[in-house]
């Protein structure tokens, strides 16, 4: 297949940020996932690393366990080989699509959406310290169950031993690859990327539901939706981005970790970060799909030795970090230019760097420059009957 | 997976149902895509078919959008948008307009101490900014309007028709309810007027105004709910007074932040990344907690691994280190503290005025001067002369001693040997050194971590430690809270380059509680924000402490059985025995307020059975003393199934209301996003038309205005009790009885917001304050930084001594020796948490903690369906998995917690980052969620500390809400096994 030749909207995330509040899942949960099918799709999602993540065991080769042991799902591209000396991960050369990664299953990866008897809060029975008395309780398909997995199943739970546990959340989107496993597994061609703007599509009218592509996407951000037999992906809120309106879960990230602009444009923030600086780093860009997420990797605190004391050592592993990001050598110095670079500034020196990481505000992070505009707000384009009324005046 | 198994929500699809009203429309009709036959050579290139695109494009879009806002006992006061379709709330956005407002001006916020220059105090940085609010929200706020469509959400007024917590109920209509209501109050207040008690949690002005308001005009009595809750900081309060809170962007300004008993990345979610960001500011941070929260592995660079409630000896050994390395700021301990102040040897109290004077006045201290070798009249005291209020003692050309011994001759000619306030605090520190085994034993610091702390903090050009709730949910909290803020105080920081955050506090605007007006009627405005004059008259709702439901819930007979077997005499230096002495003595010496019985009981919006110690006793012992219970909520809580009237309020989606606190410069506008739906009203309309059945009836009856009066703690108050124009009263006569209009009202009331504040704030959602807060102004370009006032300005603070102070002569301290910042335990205490023993004196092998969760403002949301999506489904608690290897216990097994006194149940998860010897829940489980219906509350019981009782008629160390007992949990010593279910 060809080489996408369009213009690319391209994120960064900033690890050292994350709050890990999942307020960007449930963001995207009220506009998009939560009807329809959708109920059990995260098209976001937070996950604590190391561990296998949502859905369960996803990924190529190990999964994101520490150990990497257990089940691991699959997809992306054999035979890769990235250009050496980058830290973008640009593919030199790639081998055919891998086709026999996993379909992962609702209630072993995905997690079932369980929903709960609220009614009974209002029934009839003795209240408090009864033995026996059952109430609100997750229910699934009429019955009581106990759920086994879930979106945010293992979190905080990370690896290590108190004091030195170690853990890091890790957001994930729709990584709207430059060369998409999902779109090049598709056989009805109905997988596409938008010249304008490089988001990748699932067409809702020509997909027949085969999830080839669900298979294919090593990062298993596809999902087959049964109630209508089709496959549905994160859509990069493309009805909002056309409009120079950032993504709900990049507009409502409160910790302000996501940047979102062009490849190209060397003045935006997630340019220099991947580009200049190269502290912003592609998740498993060995997976071959050239994803355009990109994560500035965490630094974390300073481990302790056997006896208690502080020592000079950090606590995540940087070898786990490696195998994430795209080897050891690019994220330590990544690392390093951070560490670096706060220490300039803790001595009262201005750096870019910094100041990028800050954002200090919405046009400092959202460079989607629509009509002229760094970005818009939802409520500037999307005029709606009644807008803003006292009481009195809205009868 | 097979096609059937997804379909859509059953709830939502019945919910819509039952209003008539169709959200299906607004949904993708799956049944219109066909299958396309078009040939596509290659979808990386251009692409042809893309008109099914406007399919998505179609699900993004409404009908109306409107701002509104959150409450549920939430601080954030974030402001969004709801977005509705027929009139139903479909999803909301954060509003993020907020301005970039703190740009520094070089020299403007510049200070002296001692008369000598020091700069600026503001840290803005090398950028020379500080960033932004935007956006404000949490994942909370972001589901509400799926949380307030859920089927356990009210409806319509009910009433008990079964024995209380049967949970058999009527439907009544609004006037069937106000109706039957105020005939059993009007009964109640010719029996016994002012029997009455009010829990009251939303912080939105109507809503929490017009339940105080209600309760104020029936005389009734209200549950300081931070107390109620272990939110009050009754030991800062001795050394600051009241809760202290910067606008959070000033986290920004640290240098060195420290999260100390608080979890903010995840308990302060909208504001979080200004610590996050501050790290880019050049900043370090250290984060003190027992657990590997998520605040240590994502923001700190420095984790303190802590054992659980040891925390005063970690702040000992930094105190201790400060003074014995002498790497204190004298000067600013010379202006700003108390240290310098003298105390009597003989007596242990301040040498006062009265010791000096005949006549003299009690709160005018002393220091020794160095220029003129004598004891001299501190200016700035609460009983200095007008010309003396201030703390520049430079130009009163006075230099105060901060160490020695000196002999002072009295009023009656004797001598007596006095010594420095400083000297008391050495004297008290000195066996806390970083390498002793009792600083290591207690804390289980290794002395490294605490050296390294100690010199980040003394490297700091703007310490900043945020003081979570947390901290006085311990025993030891008290002390802790002190000595934490003795290290702000030596270092120079506090409310000069740096500061201390105490979590939140109200602004105190003059339209809301502060200065008599929508919480309290018939007071006199006030001209600006928390000036502490005394209010004359009025009738508001006077405060009772936890002491309250300590003694109606007769909470000391369960706490004897519950530390029955251990020695707490020895390890803390009093007993429950004692605890019951003191608090008599408390209640005789009227350091309390008076109290009445809890006939009429009004629960305002707050689940109170879940912040209950030890909650089935206090069920079973106060309801039989109940004789109305009346609930007012959104949904059907546990606390609400007990109620004999449960009133269906609106939801925060269906008024119109404000609201504020100091997490940040802004009002924010609760907007009526949708009419309220079913038969729901809004809490003032509520409370109104109570008021309006009472007086109605009143009149019928020819009730006449009651004289009423009772002791608030401080002084007896005399008023009247007007049931015959309760509601002329609480509408001021029409003024107030829409909440558009109440709401406009009290804004204009309010200087810091005015006309166009509220302008501002209809138009934008929020309006920014400007002017003076409570311990220092709002300004245009700089965070709003407490105790600025003081250290800038050289006001005098709210203290007897009007400093930071850090000695309390009270005789409750005396008697425990507990003057000065100090561990409160004894030396045969060698840490971890004080917990009860096993019945055969044996000790239990975990201790149980359960702070706030990121996943609820404590009950509220806890059973949302996205939310729970993203736990466990259940009820769960954590454990370490060594521990779990032991026991034989595997992720989603159900755990059994125990100890004597009770049980609880919950599925177990692996937690790492949680030291062995600790049981982990984050709170706020109803009991209906649980097996048998248990709760964690039920292991745990009241734990009164004597110094937190220490009361008097005038000064700071008086009753108030936050200066009482504040409710401590963490001293539960439990025992878990596998069980099945």
């Amino acid at each position: 297949m060809s080489e996408f030749k369009g213009r690319q909207l391209v994120a960064v995330f900033d690890l050292n940020k994350c709050l890990e509040c999942h307020t960007c899942t449930v963001a995207c949960k009220l506009l998009w996932t939560n009807r329809s099918g959708r109920e059990y799709m995260y098209w976001n999602n937070v996950e604590s690393m190391p561990g296998h993540g949502y859905p369960k065991g996803w990924g190529s080769g190990t999964n994101q366990t520490a150990d990497g042991a257990g089940e691991v799902l699959g997809g992306g591209f054999e035979n890769v080989v990235l250009e050496e000396g980058r830290t973008d991960g640009k593919v030199k050369s790639r081998g055919p699509v891998i086709k026999d990664g996993k379909i992962p299953t609702l209630e072993d990866h995905y997690g079932i959406p369980w929903d709960y008897n609220y009614e009974v809060v209002f029934e009839e029975g003795a209240s408090f310290e009864k033995p026996g008395a059952t109430g609100l309780r997750p229910h699934w398909q009429g019955k009581e169950v106990r759920p086994k997995w879930g979106p945010n199943w293992e979190e905080d739970q990370g690896a290590g031993e108190f004091p030195n546990h170690w853990v890091f959340s890790l957001p994930r989107i729709c990584n709207h690859c430059t060369h998409p496993a999902c779109l090049q597994a598709c056989p009805r061609k109905a997988i596409y990327k938008r010249q304008e703007d490089g988001v990748v599509l699932v067409d809702q009218e020509r997909c027949r539901g085969y999830r080839h592509c669900v298979a294919a996407c090593p990062y298993k951000k596809v999902y087959f939706n049964p109630t209508i037999g089709k496959s549905e992906k994160c859509i990069l809120c493309y009805p909002r981005v056309e409009k120079g309106v950032p993504p709900a879960c990049f507009w409502q990230c409160v910790g302000r970790i996501r940047f979102l602009g062009w490849k190209e444009d060397k003045e935006s923030a997630v340019h220099k970060l991947i580009y200049v600086w190269k502290v912003a780093l592609p998740l498993h860009p060995e997976y071959g799909t050239e994803p355009n997420v990109f994560y500035v990797p965490p630094i974390g605190s300073f481990k302790f030795g056997s006896n208690g004391e502080v020592t000079n050592e950090r606590r995540i592993p940087i070898e786990y970090l490696g195998r994430l990001l795209g080897g050891v050598e690019n994220v330590k110095r990544a690392q390093d230019t951070l560490i670096a670079e706060r220490e300039k500034v803790r001595k009262g020196e201005r750096s870019e760097l910094c100041e990028i990481l800050i954002g200090y505000d919405s046009e400092d992070r959202f460079q989607l420059n629509v009509a002229g505009r760094p970005f818009t707000r939802p409520e500037e384009v999307q005029p709606v009957k009644v807008e803003f009324r006292r009481p009195s005046e809205d009868v | 997976m097979e096609q059937s198994k997804i379909t859509t929500e059953p709830t939502r699809r019945t919910f819509l149902k039952s209003t008539g009203l169709g959200l299906l429309a607004l949904l993708a009709d799956p049944s219109a895509a066909f299958s396309k036959i078009q040939v596509v050579e290659d979808p990386l290139q251009e692409y042809e078919y893309r008109g099914w695109e406007d399919l998505y494009r179609k699900e993004w879009t409404w009908d109306r959008v409107q701002y509104v806002t959150h409450s549920v006992g939430c601080v954030g006061k974030c402001s969004w948008k709801l977005y509705s379709k027929n009139g139903i709330p479909l999803r909301e956005e954060m509003t993020a307009s907020y301005p970039l407002y703190a740009k520094r001006t070089p020299g403007k916020y510049t200070y002296e101490i001692m008369g000598k220059p020091r700069g600026e105090y503001i840290r803005y940085g090398p950028g020379g900014k500080i960033p932004s609010f935007s956006p404000r929200g949490c994942q909370k706020g972001c589901v509400y309007s799926d949380w307030m469509k859920q089927p356990d959400f009210l409806k319509y007024p009910l009433k008990r028709v079964g024995e209380r917590g049967e949970r058999k109920w009527k439907r009544l209509t609004w006037e069937q309810a106000f109706d039957e209501i105020a005939e059993k109050i009007i009964e109640i207040a010719l029996k016994d007027p002012g029997a009455m008690v009010t829990t009251s949690r939303p912080f939105s002005q109507l809503s929490k105004g017009g339940s105080e308001r209600f309760t104020g005009l029936l005389g009734g009595q209200l549950i300081p709910v931070s107390a109620m809750v272990g939110d009050a900081y009754p030991g800062g309060h001795t050394a600051l007074v009241g809760r202290i809170g910067s606008t959070l962007d000033d986290w920004f300004t640290a240098d060195l932040l420290i999260g100390w008993t608080q979890n903010f990345t995840a308990m302060r979610i909208p504001d979080a990344h200004f610590a996050h960001e501050a790290k880019y500011n050049g900043a370090r941070i250290i984060n003190v907690d027992p657990t590997h929260n998520v605040t240590s592995a994502q923001a700190a660079d420095l984790y303190v691994p802590i054992r659980m409630g040891s925390d005063s000896y970690l702040a000992a050994a930094i105190c201790n280190t400060i003074i014995k390395e002498r790497k204190y700021d004298a000067e600013f301990m010379k202006e700003q503290s108390d240290l310098p102040f003298l105390v009597r040897l003989d007596n242990k109290k301040f040498l006062t005025q009265k010791d000096m004077k005949l006549g003299g006045k009690e709160f005018q201290y002393y220091f020794w001067d160095t220029k003129t070798n004598q004891a001299v009249e501190a200016p700035g005291c609460l009983d200095s002369p007008g010309d003396k209020k201030t703390l520049d003692v430079v130009k009163l050309g006075l230099d105060p001693a901060l160490e020695g011994r000196f002999t002072v001759r009295l009023a009656d000619g004797k001598e007596v040997e006095c010594t420095t306030v400083f000297e008391k605090v050495k004297e008290g520190l000195t066996k806390y050194t970083i390498d002793s085994d009792l600083v290591r034993e207690a804390t289980g610091l290794h002395a490294s971590v605490i050296r390294t702390m100690t010199d980040w903090i003394l490297e700091s050009k703007s310490l900043h430690i945020t003081n979570g709730y947390n901290c006085q949910k311990h025993y030891d909290g008290y002390q802790s809270e002190r000595l934490k803020i003795l290290i702000m105080v030596l270092t120079g920081q506090l409310g000069g380059p740096g500061a201390y955050h105490q979590t939140y506090e109200g602004m105190k605007l003059e339209g809301g509680r502060e200065g008599g007006g929508l919480h309290y009627p018939n007071q006199p405005a006030r001209p600006e924000f928390g000036i502490d004059k005394p209010i004359k008259g009025g009738k508001q709702p006077y405060s009772v402490g936890l002491a309250y439901e300590v003694i109606y819930g007769e909470g000391l007979e369960r706490s004897k059985k519950y530390f029955a077997n251990t020695p707490l005499r020895e390890q803390t230096g009093f007993n429950v025995n004692d605890m019951e002495v003191f608090l008599k003595d408390a209640v005789q010496k009227k350091y309390l307020p008076s109290m009445k019985p809890p006939r009429v009981t009004l629960w305002h919006s707050c689940n109170n059975y879940r912040n209950k110690t030890g909650q089935q006793w206090f069920r079973e012992r106060f309801l039989p003393k109940v004789e109305l219970l009346i609930g007012t909520d959104i949904r059907m809580t546990s606390s609400m199934q007990s109620c004999d009237y449960v009133l269906s309020a609106a939801t925060d989606y269906e008024r119109w209301d404000i609201r504020e606190t100091t997490t940040n410069p802004f009002l924010t506008l609760f907007g009526q996003g949708v009419k309220p739906m079913f038969d729901r009203k809004s809490d003032w309309q509520i409370y109104a038309g109570l008021c309006k059945a009472i007086q109605e009836k009143a009149r019928a009856r020819g009730i006449k205005g009651m004289p009423f009066e009772y002791w608030n703690g401080t002084k007896q108050v005399r008023r009247t009790i007007d049931l015959h124009t309760i509601y002329d009263e609480y509408v001021q006569n029409g003024e107030l009885d829409t909440d558009e209009k109440a709401v406009e009202w009290h804004n204009l009331k309010s200087t810091g917001i005015g006309k166009e504040g509220h302008e501002r704030l209809v138009k934008d959602g929020y309006a920014k304050f400007r002017g003076p807060a409570k311990y220092g102004n709002y300004e245009d370009d700089a965070p709003a930084r407490s105790c600025t006032w003081q250290v800038i300005n050289k006001k005098p603070g709210g203290t007897n001594t009007g400093r930071f102070q850090f000695y309390v002569d009270h005789e409750y301290h005396i008697k425990l020796d507990q003057m000065t910042p100090k561990p409160q335990y004894t030396d045969k205490w060698r840490g971890g948490p004080q917990s009860p023993r096993k019945p055969d004196g044996s000790p239990y092998p975990f201790v149980m903690n359960f702070p706030h969760t990121k996943w609820g403002i404590h009950s509220a949301y806890r059973n949302n369906r996205w939310l729970m999506r993203l736990q466990r489904g259940d009820v769960y608690l954590y454990l370490n998995p060594k521990v779990m290897a032991e026991r034989g216990i595997k992720d989603m097994d159900m755990v059994r917690v125990y100890n004597h006194m009770g049980e609880w149940y919950a599925r177990a998860k692996e937690w790492p980052g949680l030291p062995p010897y600790i049981v982990f829940n984050e709170h706020g489980w109803d009991h209906f969620m649980t097996k048998n219906w248990t709760h964690y509350n039920n292991l745990n019981c009241e734990f009164l500390n004597p110094l937190e009782l220490a009361g008097g008629t005038r000064g700071h160390i008086v009753y108030t809400g936050n200066h009482t007992n504040n409710r401590i949990y963490y001293e539960t010593g439990v025992d878990i096994e596998k069980v099945e279910g």
